[in-house]
């Protein structure tokens, strides 16, 4: 199944494991279990799809196993990791 | 078998200027605090022929993927967990090799925090031979170096211009 994110979706995501915007595109922080993230975000605004290989490697940088878990974390608001 | 010379540091600061003169012809001196077990070594080497090290042995493996419905690629290298995007291949390169002259600067001021960090500590020689280019367009041919489709986009944009 293919999974669809937006700018707002990844920016949420990233917002909720304890990442800050550090410059236009960069977004970093310690997350819950002390594991230093660092990923990329376009800030083409919120409702703008992301490229589906973008997806995979934002996935990759905040520590999801893959699309899927990711997905499973934004849908499920009290989600932790 | 000891091919490698290793001084204690007061020999070392005493013949110091003599170690930098031999470091330069190529011969690496060793030196730690032999009073203090523990204590870790630091190699003073040339500084060519430490590039040329990494310059063969750090190559970078940038992998594209093209966005299922067309609007755009993703490069990645994720030996450094990192990426760029665009709407062109070319722009994906430039923004890739963007993000990576962030990251190496980032990652050099800060090397004592990143090296504490297990998945990004291997990450310092890969930095390191992007933090010797002086400008974006050599970071671009350094990520290219050995992927013939980012070659050819860098070759196509070069003749546009």
């Amino acid at each position: 199944m293919p999974y669809q994110f937006t700018t707002g979706d990844i920016k949420s995501i990233a917002k909720r494991l304890g990442l800050q915007q550090i410059n236009v595109k960069k977004w970093n922080g310690i997350d819950a279990n002390g594991d230093f993230l660092q990923t990329y975000i376009h800030d083409h605004g919120d409702g703008v799809p992301i490229l589906s290989g973008t997806a995979k490697q934002q996935a990759k940088q905040m520590g999801f196993k893959n699309l899927e878990d990711m997905y499973d974390f934004l849908i499920n608001k009290k989600s932790k990791r | 078998m000891y091919l490698l010379e290793e001084k204690s540091i007061s020999i070392t600061k005493q013949d110091f200027p003599n170690i930098v003169r031999q470091a330069a012809k190529g011969h690496e001196v060793i030196t730690s605090n032999f009073k203090t077990s523990g204590s870790s070594k630091v190699s003073i080497i040339s500084t060519e022929i430490f590039e040329e090290v990494l310059d063969r042995g750090y190559k970078f493996n940038p992998i594209i993927d093209e966005d299922a419905d067309g609007n755009g690629f993703t490069i990645s290298i994720d030996e450094l967990l990192i990426h760029g995007e665009g709407s062109t291949l070319i722009d994906a390169l430039q923004d890739l090799a963007e993000n990576l002259i962030d990251y190496a600067q980032d990652y050099l001021t800060r090397v004592d925090f990143y090296r504490q960090i297990e998945n990004r500590k291997h990450h310092y020689p890969y930095l390191r031979r992007i933090a010797k280019l002086t400008d974006i367009n050599q970071v671009m041919e350094v990520i290219a170096e050995c992927h013939t489709s980012l070659q050819q986009a860098i070759s196509n944009q070069s003749l546009k211009d």
